[in-house]
């Protein structure tokens, strides 16, 4: 857990959670309603903070034994009507100690309110409400707005890095919107996806896959989303927080809370504003053209002597490709956002326009978001509100990795004599490898995509201590994207267009009972259902042959190639349940039940129950623990329990089924036959089929010393996935390839270290830091037997280079090892199965070289503040893991036309040179290029994430201004450096979230390096 | 007053969860997929699974070119130079076990065979009024013969022909019902009884099935199939009998000339069609991808063999030569024209042709009684839709010569239509019987017949994989 302080105070936040019990209080005195006799005077007076001396607005002022009362206003004043001198004037206010004062002859009452030390805690959202995390028992990191504000990301996933203990982030790419890898406590499944479930104010996230591949793959589902209206992100990591989300829960948690007013408090106007520029960090070294034509001719020449080539025998253009397809990126952000309210009603409203332009030509974003949260108290038990967030986003996309219509791949691969242009200035045909500016400047490849999310909600005070509380909520995605490519780049033009629409909609209501039982006891019940339901469509037209670049849309093309419509639909309806119980404030127990009902199993197991319980125990709180007065918290919990991974049969683009269970046949063009539609059976019935179940154990302990200004959070975890759902393969006999069924098993243990201090407390210099630390370790404990090694190891196969084994990690490299050039002979020499030297290695020689995923990762933040100068750091690091990088493959095979790296300029040639390349007249030199550890690289790094250096301008200067409340400039880095074991980038996941296919890359284009300079104001 | 809030607030709450646990809301049926029950539930979705099943006999590996271009190139009739490394191993007989295009044969064949199975199975228990018994059988029957049809083709691809083990060898394994979920390892039945399913299958299909019908399963189809069937298991007399049944039915007869090909005439027996957007657009090939230079749109993979143009040559002025070629100018490579459409890969499949029948029973009576006027009579029309001189019953010297001239302008005739690999086999022939390879290329050598794919060994330990490929 961690601490945190959202932009809004503990005060406001307990308001907003208990202030019903202000209402409960006045419904209690109603009750007892006594008729008063009428000696009125007025009472006024101010309401401050006993330890702040800031105003306190929404206190609760009553006179006691009556149902008269107010509240504080924005400024903390009250004025109250007391019907008599001996009158007892009552001041309540969630998270401070009420007081009681007799009126006597006084007209003017000021109060100060000290804070409750018992209840003035850090409160963390969990599942379905908010918990003291003093008191809590579920391991939650929390991630707070101030981490990642104005942060040049298009993904939300990206603030996470290096944040989280236990919270893997990978970056897929540095093209932009292009999909996160997150695994929260490592991957817990083969076949059916590893990302969290992602819930935005209570709303479940839809993310599917709403784009086409373009060579690596899809975009980022959740690429609409706006940092900029995030409060707090809360990531569920253990069974006692995931088993309330159920049949979703395995993957972890993702709970965005979105940024509200607060009560009683006059309008704030925020505005920020960046600009930045970006490079990549790294890039291949790749020959110009004079390199090239004489690598080649001396590798022909050494490799055939008797048909000696020379460079003049090439081709004599030159181009620089790279440096063609490089640009300096560029990100604007501009973000308005006000929030406020009065005692009834606050809001928040706020817009951002983002736009970036990356690195490689060709791939920009416009993002426009917009956001209005409202709550309003109808009555002292009724409150009704809305939050809902618009969205539109225009991403121009770039091909990448494994595609030639792929900038840099394309820069990268291009023969370095072929040039881009003809003579008159036009582009030129440049054959396999197609014209990559004249793609990136006359093709179209777009991805507009618009999202609704949000929620309106209704919270009833039944009596004191339940509230009935429902919310419908929807998420409505839609997609359109489209791809035109003109005659230069396919003869004859080629249009495409795909529209996708994935809604959403819910119902979510509990039941929340939290009587007060003395102060011994404290209870807490949650009772809820909900039902949720989700239907994609998709529209999709493609053709050829246009007699114009001119004619943009598919409407033109001659042959209309491709006219599809597909839907599908899935359900799922939930009865969950919390219990949570704390005695002395020192005993915490608290369970939780989940039964979800889906529509994607089948009849027979449709339904799953999953649960949790977990214990705490305030080891601070017990007397013999009180003579330790360093010690502000020493807490122990403990939690076990099932959640469920859900997420079948989505995974296919081509064919959109949530229907794994059923045995299907398929109709549309592979079923007809001679004009006369028909259907074949696309997929083997497993009625049996059923959830993936992951259970949990935790054992964590919390801890906080030295008057809190040093704290510790650690835990232990074991995680054990049973059922992982697999396609396993089928005889063909049987008329199927595979089917799916639930078999094996994988375990995830590890801990989670939190550790953080205010080391320096100074008037005038503050100095805080914090280091998480996450270690892992994945182990596949069980596979079917279907397909085996020689070693007799049972294995699921994930790329050509990497797969699964029992015994091992699910992401294994499983390669041939290149031993290296043999300095005397300058043969290239890898070794056999047994470790013998070979020039010839064979497939049956590939053994388990490293896993892709780190042992440790994690994140060291500190922030130093001297008189309003602010310089804060992140650094993230990883180890442990190793990248595989396929595009050495091509720019290290000595033969052909594509283009090479430098790196083989540096090739044997007499004994007892430590080459890298060998001798170019050697049998193995052509070779060199085959798969094995030679494209394998260490994937540990340090990187420098993020440094910020600001200045806010001293209040009291600014209080002058009577229009600024805060000023702060500030100039900021990402990536500014990377310490790796390779030159190249370290972060190398091209295959994006494919759970058998991490730690690979092509041509991933590489993150970006960003410096922005931003200034943000409040008014 | 409590008491009626706990009321409330229950009511509520029951009213909430009992609205969320709606059972039936998850009762969701797929919108592109019809279950396996509902592919069966009337006569419409009954005749959309039959017609599926002549659907999966598009696919490139089951008749859209790939099974039928290995037989012509594996024999003497292409000089495939295509650049896909698992078909060149079937060219120079070096094919390995796990050979992915010939996994891909294999997976696709028991499709096909396994939707058949279903049609077969279900079909007569579909409960739909409109669904006449007659209908029900017709469908029954076009499923069987589109089975027999496939186990033909697999026994012929991968088991030993009938002169190597006179038809005991291992076939292919025999799987009639459809597939409900328990796993079966089926072993492989030996050819004999492989025919013999086919042979029944044929039988029982023929009364159901009308006489006419373009591109579908007719009793001419049923008839001529058997005929090849005989005629490859040398029983001459029922392939005599089958082909005439076939030629003298009145439905099929030889069209005029070459221009036939996929124009849907007389001449085809049975012939898949195929559209722009069918299987053979969505696959990585096709019948013209294949035999097509470059310069149409084709691979260029399959030109002429020298063997082929020779045999051509032998007789000059033959029109199936002249009129049906393309010359690719750079390389000097002949292609055929029997199929035009590189793009899009529409050109027919010719499965059946009525020439075929006349060959066979012209064949089938020589090796009964020799040289013969019925067989002179049998081939003339061909000839001279070629523009070759007619024959004469005293032009041949033996009745072997007779049968060989048979056997040429069979080859003439069918070139490019996937008949010339069991030609050769049937009749206990090398697949060429010059060049570097002619050793391995005899009919028992071991990598003339293909391997079952190591996947299927693997996962079926009943199978017994072919000699060479262990």
């Amino acid at each position: 857990m961690m601490y945190s302080s959202t932009n809004y105070t503990l005060e406001q936040r307990i308001y907003r959670l208990f202030g019903a019990g202000r209402c409960l209080l006045l419904f209690a005195l109603l009750g007892m309603a006594t008729t008063v006799l009428a000696q009125e005077r007025t009472v006024s007076g101010k309401v401050t903070s006993s330890e702040s001396g800031d105003v306190l607005p929404g206190v609760n002022v009553i006179v006691k034994g009556t149902t008269v009362g107010t509240v504080t206003n924005v400024e903390g004043m009250y004025r109250l009507s007391v019907p008599s001198n001996e009158s007892v004037i009552e001041f309540s206010f969630i998270g401070f100690t009420s007081q009681e004062v007799t009126v006597g002859n006084q007209s003017t009452v000021n109060i100060n309110l000290a804070p409750d030390v018992q209840s003035l805690q850090e409160i963390v959202v969990v599942g379905y409400g908010e918990q003291s995390e003093r008191f809590n028992t579920q391991q939650i990191s929390e991630v707070n707005s101030e981490e990642f504000a104005n942060q040049p990301v298009v993904n939300v996933q990206e603030v996470l890095q290096g944040r989280a203990a236990g919270v893997q982030v990978f970056g897929t790419s540095g093209v932009l919107g292009s999909q996160s890898t997150i695994r929260i406590r490592g991957a817990s499944s083969i076949g059916a996806g590893n990302q969290p479930l992602y819930v935005i104010d209570g709303v479940p996230l839809n993310d599917g896959t709403y784009s086409n591949t373009y060579g690596a793959e899809a975009l980022n589902p959740l690429q609409n989303i706006n940092p900029n209206e995030i409060a707090s992100i809360s990531i569920l990591k253990d069974a006692s927080a995931v088993a309330i989300y159920g049949s979703r829960g395995a993957n972890g948690v993702v709970l965005i809370t979105t940024k509200q007013g607060k009560n009683a408090e006059k309008t704030n106007i925020n505005i920020d504003y960046y600009t930045g520029v970006s490079e990549p960090t790294s890039y291949f070294d790749m020959m110009n053209a004079d390199q090239f034509r004489e690598f080649s001719a001396a590798f022909m020449t050494a490799q055939d002597p008797d048909n000696p080539v020379t460079p003049a025998d090439f081709p004599q253009g030159s181009f620089d490709w790279p440096g063609a397809v490089l640009q300096t990126g560029k990100v604007n952000s501009y973000n308005l956002s006000a929030s406020g309210g009065n005692e009834k009603t606050s809001f928040f409203v706020g817009g951002t326009y983002y736009n970036e332009e990356a690195f490689t030509i060709g791939n920009e974003i416009d993002r426009l978001n917009g956001r209005f949260n409202l709550n309003h108290e109808a009555s002292d038990k009724l409150r009704l509100g809305f939050n809902i967030g618009l969205s539109a986003l225009d991403n121009d996309r770039i091909n990448s990795d494994n595609s030639t219509f792929a900038p840099l791949t394309s820069a990268y691969l291009q023969t370095p004599y072929v040039e881009a242009f003809e003579e008159d200035g036009t582009y030129a045909r440049t054959g396999f490898v197609a014209n990559v500016l004249a793609i990136e400047d006359l093709s179209v490849r777009e991805l507009i995509s618009r999202r609704t999310t949000g929620n309106i909600f209704a919270e009833y005070d039944i009596f004191s201590g339940l509230t009935l509380k429902t919310s419908f909520g929807t998420d409505l995605v839609q997609t359109e994207e489209t791809i035109r490519d003109p005659d230069i780049v396919e003869a004859g033009g080629y249009g495409y267009k795909r529209i996708i629409q994935d809604n959403k909609w819910l119902n979510t209501t509990t039941l929340n009972y939290a009587p007060t039982l003395g102060d011994r006891h404290s209870l807490n019940v949650l009772l809820g259902g909900s039902y949720e339901t989700s239907t994609i469509n998709r529209i999709a037209v493609e053709g050829s042959g246009f007699v114009s670049d001119q004619l943009p849309n598919v409407a033109s093309a001659a042959t209309p190639t491709t006219t599809s419509a597909d839907a599908a639909q899935w359900a799922l309806t939930s009865q969950f349940g919390r219990l949570n119980y704390r005695f002395n404030d020192r005993y915490i127990f608290e369970g939780a039940l989940r039964r979800d009902g889906s529509s994607r199993f089948g009849s027979d197991n449709r339904y799953g129950v999953f649960w949790a319980v977990s214990g705490g125990w305030l080891l601070s709180e017990e007397s013999f623990m009180q003579g330790a007065d360093f010690l502000n918290l020493l807490k122990l919990s403990v939690s076990y329990g099932t959640s469920g991974n859900d997420r079948i049969g989505e995974l296919n683009v081509f064919n959109i089924q949530y229907y794994p269970s059923l045995g299907l046949y398929e109709a549309g063009p592979l079923g007809d036959y001679g004009g006369v539609p028909g259907i074949v059976p696309s997929q083997a019935a497993n009625p049996n089929l059923q959830w993936e179940e992951t259970a949990q154990l935790d054992i964590s302990v919390n801890a906080a010393l030295l008057n809190n200004r040093l704290t510790l959070d650690a835990s232990y975890y074991v995680k054990q996935t049973d059922n992982l759902l697999l396609g396993v393969p089928l005889p063909y006999t049987t008329g199927f390839t595979d089917i799916n069924r639930n078999v094996g098993s994988l375990e995830n243990r590890g801990v989670d270290l939190l550790l953080s201090g205010d080391i320096m407390q100074k008037p005038n210099f503050t100095w805080n830091a914090s280091l998480n630390l996450g270690y892992l370790h994945n182990e596949v404990t069980s596979l079917p037997d279907d397909n085996q090694d020689d070693e007799g190891r049972n294995f699921v196969t994930g790329t050509s280079s990497q797969r699964a084994i029992q015994g091992y990690s699910i992401n294994n490299f499983y390669l041939i090892r290149w031993k290296g050039v043999n300095p005397q002979t300058g043969d290239a020499e890898w070794l056999t199965k047994d470790g013998e030297v070979t020039t010839n290695p064979a497939a049956t020689d590939r053994v388990i070289v490293g896993s892709a995923i780190p042992n440790w990762t994690g994140g060291l933040t500190n922030t130093f503040d001297y008189k309003g100068l602010e310089l804060s750091f992140l650094f993230n690091f990883v180890s442990g893991n190793k990248v595989f990088r396929g595009g050495r493959r091509f720019t290290e095979n000595p033969e052909g036309t594509f283009n090479k790296s430098t790196d083989l300029l540096d090739y044997w040639q007499s004994p007892g040179d430590e080459a890298f390349f060998p001798a170019l007249g050697s049998a193995t030199a052509p070779l060199f290029d085959q798969r094995s550890t030679a494209q394998l690289e260490d994937g540990s790094f340090i990187r420098l994430r993020r440094v910020t250096l600001g200045y806010t301008l001293s209040p009291t200067l600014l209080s002058q201004t009577n229009v600024l409340r805060n000023a702060r400039i500030y100039v900021s880095g990402q990536n500014l450096l990377t310490f790796s074991k390779t030159d190249l980038e370290p972060e190398l996941n091209g295959l994006g979230t494919d759970p058998l296919g991490q730690g690979e890359g092509f041509f991933t284009p590489p993150q970006a390096r960003v410096i922005t300079f931003g200034v943000t104001l409040g008014l | 007053m409590k008491k009626y809030h706990i009321l409330y607030s229950a009511g509520l709450l029951a009213a909430a969860v009992g609205f969320s646990s709606c059972e039936d809301k998850l009762e969701l049926q797929p919108e592109q997929n019809l279950s396996s029950e509902t592919a069966f539930a009337d006569e419409l979705s009954a005749q959309g699974s039959l017609i599926g099943v002549y659907s999966k006999a598009q696919d490139l590996e089951v008749y859209g070119a790939m099974p039928q271009v290995i037989a012509d190139y594996q024999s003497d009739n292409v000089n495939f130079i295509g650049s896909f490394p698992t078909l060149q191993e079937i060219n120079s007989f070096t094919t390995l076990a796990d050979n992915s295009s010939i996994e891909a044969i294999w997976q696709d064949n028991y499709e096909l065979i396994l939707a058949a199975n279903a049609v077969i199975d279900a079909v007569p228990g579909v409960e739909d009024p409109g669904f006449t018994a007659e209908e029900k059988a017709r469908f029954v029957a076009e499923a069987k013969f589109l089975r027999a049809l496939t186990y033909f083709q697999m026994v012929n691809l991968f088991a030993e022909p009938i002169p190597v083990t006179d038809g005991s060898a291992a076939g292919v394994p025999l799987v009639l019902d459809p597939f409900e979920g328990e796993v079966e390892l089926p072993a492989r039945a030996t050819v004999n009884e492989v025919h013999t399913q086919i042979q029944q299958d044929l039988e029982e299909a023929l009364p159901a099935l009308p006489t006419d019908a373009t591109g579908r399963a007719t009793q001419g189809a049923v008839q001529a199939l058997l005929s090849r069937l005989h005629l490859y298991r040398g029983e001459w007399q029922q392939a005599a009998d089958l082909a005439q049944s076939v030629i003298e039915g009145g439905v099929y007869s030889l069209a005029p000339n070459y221009s036939f090909y996929s124009q849907n005439t007389t001449e085809e027996v049975f012939s898949l069609q195929n559209s722009a957007t069918d299987n053979g657009r969505t696959g990585s090939g096709g019948w013209a991808s294949f035999y097509s230079p470059a310069e149409s749109g084709g691979r260029g993979d399959a030109p002429f063999s020298q063997d082929l143009i020779d045999a051509y040559a032998a007789e000059p002025g033959d029109l199936r030569f002249s009129t049906l070629i393309e010359y690719n100018p750079d390389s000097s490579a002949v292609y055929t024209d029997k199929f035009s459409d590189a793009t899009n890969n529409t050109d027919n499949v010719p499965v059946i042709r009525i020439t075929e029948m006349h060959l066979n029973r012209a064949e089938a009576l020589a090796e009964l009684n020799g040289v013969n006027q019925a067989s002179v009579d049998l081939i003339n029309p061909l000839r001279a839709r070629a523009g070759l001189p007619a024959w004469t019953v005293g032009q041949f010297g033996s009745d072997q010569a007779f049968i060989d001239a048979i056997l040429v302008e069979r080859r003439k005739e069918l070139a490019f239509e996937g008949h010339r690999r069991m030609d050769l086999l049937r009749k206990d022939l090398p697949l060429r019987s010059s060049g570097p390879t002619a050793d391995l290329a005899e009919p028992d050598a071991p990598k003339v017949i293909l391997p079952i794919p190591q996947r299927e060994i693997d996962l079926n330990t009943s199978l017994v994989q072919n000699e060479g490929y262990e």
